[in-house]
C-alpha cells in the first residue's frame, strides 16, 4: 500500500502569501493520500466541510502553521483543553517490536483535527478533521483513526 | 512505502481547492495570531509554562490563555508585560512584504551572513539570510526568472573582507554584485542578502 504525504505550505493568489515561514527548526505539516485507503484522503475531508466550517478550519490551519514555525513543543501554544492525546494506537516497527503511539487532537470550536507525530524529523501528519460537538469518539471513528495512523507509520518503515 | 511530494501542485486532486491558500484572510487577524505565536515561542524558548507566567504576572490562568489565544487585539501594554516577565524586550522591525527575517532568539541557530563575517564591521550590521545553492540551481533560478536580490560567491566575500571586490570575476557569475557594493556605500544597516555558493561556475 502506498501512502503519499504532501507537505502543506501556505499558498495564495496572485502570489503565495508568507503567512508563516518554514525553517529547518519548524514542524513540517503533511497531509496524506492513498488511492487504496479512501479514509486517508485528508484533502477530501476538508473539502466536505460546510463553507462556514471550512472558514474556521482555515483559521485552525493558520494557527497551526504559525505555531509550528519555531519548532517548539506545541504544548506551549495550546492549553490542555485545546491540544491533547485522543487515542492510542500500536504498530510493529522494523525490529519487530510493538510500539504504542498516540493520535493527537486539536480542538477549536466544533472542529477536531487529528494528527500524529511522524519521526524522524519534525513532522506532523494530519489524519482527519471532523465537526463534532463532543470529544468522545465513536468506536468506528476510533477504529478508523487508529487504522489510518498505523498504516501511515507502517508505510514509512 | 511513503512518498513525499514537496509541492501540492504535483497532485491533480488539490488543484481545485487549496485549504492552505490564505490570501483572503484579514491580514490584521493574521498579525494577531502571529504575535500570540511569537509570545508562545518566547515562553517555550525560556521554558516557562502558562502557569508560571500567570504567577509572574499575577494573572489568572484564563487571562494568560486569552492573551495567547491569537484572537485578541493585544495592547502594547499587554505585550510589554509578557515580554518583561520573561526578561525580554521587544521592538518593531519592518521588512518587505514577502521578505523573511530570522531574528527571534529561537532562530539564532539558523545560519546568517553575520556568522560568516565576524571580523567585518560593515557586514556585521546586516541581519540577513543566506542560502547555499549549487551552480545548477543558480542557473535554474536565473532561467526561470527567480533571481535573488544579491549573489555572492565565497571568492567575492573573501575579497570583500580585504576591501578589494573582484568585480571583474564576480560579474561573470554575479551581475548583482555592483548593486551590493552600492548598498554598502549607502550605509544601509539592513540589506537582504542571499548568499549563493556557486564558486565552481
Amino acid at each position: 500500500m502506498t501512502i503519499t504525504l504532501v507537505q502543506c505550505k501556505s499558498t495564495g493568489h496572485p502570489k503565495p502569501t508568507q503567512t508563516f515561514k518554514i525553517t529547518e527548526n519548524s514542524w513540517k505539516i503533511f497531509k496524506c493520500f492513498s488511492s487504496e485507503t479512501p479514509e486517508s484522503n485528508f484533502h477530501q475531508d476538508v473539502k466536505k466541510l460546510q463553507p462556514s466550517d471550512q472558514r474556521k478550519a482555515q483559521i485552525l490551519f493558520i494557527q497551526l502553521g504559525l505555531r509550528c514555525e519555531s519548532g517548539q513543543n506545541l504544548s506551549f501554544f495550546y492549553d490542555k483543553k485545546a491540544l491533547h492525546d485522543a487515542l492510542e494506537f500500536s504498530y510493529t516497527d522494523v525490529s519487530g517490536a510493538t510500539v504504542i503511539d498516540k493520535v493527537w487532537r486539536i480542538r477549536q470550536g466544533d472542529l477536531r483535527l487529528y494528527f500524529i507525530y511522524y519521526p524522524p524529523g519534525k513532522r506532523l501528519v494530519l489524519l482527519n478533521i471532523w465537526v463534532k460537538k463532543q470529544d468522545k469518539l465513536t468506536a468506528s471513528e476510533e477504529n478508523s483513526l487508529s487504522n489510518l495512523a498505523e498504516k501511515v507509520m507502517k508505510s514509512g518503515l | 512505502m511513503i512518498k513525499e511530494i514537496s509541492t501540492a501542485l504535483d497532485l491533480d486532486d488539490v488543484m481545485d481547492f487549496d485549504f492552505f491558500d490564505f490570501s483572503d484572510i484579514d491580514p490584521i487577524d493574521l498579525k494577531k495570531e502571529a504575535i500570540a505565536a511569537n509570545l508562545c515561542s518566547l515562553m517555550a524558548f525560556k521554558n516557562i509554562s502558562r502557569v508560571e507566567l500567570a504567577e509572574k504576572l499575577d494573572w489568572k490562568l484564563s487571562q494568560v490563555s486569552k492573551v495567547l489565544s491569537g484572537r485578541q487585539n493585544l495592547t502594547i501594554s499587554t505585550i510589554s508585560k509578557v515580554c518583561f516577565a520573561l526578561n525580554y524586550d521587544f521592538q518593531i522591525s519592518f521588512h518587505e512584504k514577502h521578505e523573511q527575517l530570522n531574528v527571534q532568539p529561537w532562530e539564532r541557530n539558523l545560519q546568517t551572513i553575520v556568522n560568516l563575517q565576524e571580523n567585518n564591521e560593515s557586514i556585521e550590521q546586516w541581519h540577513t539570510l543566506y542560502k547555499k545553492q549549487s551552480p545548477v540551481e543558480v542557473v535554474i533560478d536565473i532561467l526561470s526568472n527567480k533571481i535573488c536580490d544579491h549573489y555572492l560567491s565565497p571568492i567575492s566575500i573573501n575579497s570583500y573582507k580585504k576591501n578589494d571586490l573582484r568585480e571583474e570575476r564576480a560579474s561573470i557569475v554575479n551581475p548583482h554584485l555592483k548593486a551590493l557594493k552600492h548598498d554598502e556605500q549607502s550605509n544601509l544597516s539592513s540589506v537582504k542578502l542571499l548568499y549563493k555558493d556557486y564558486c565552481n561556475v
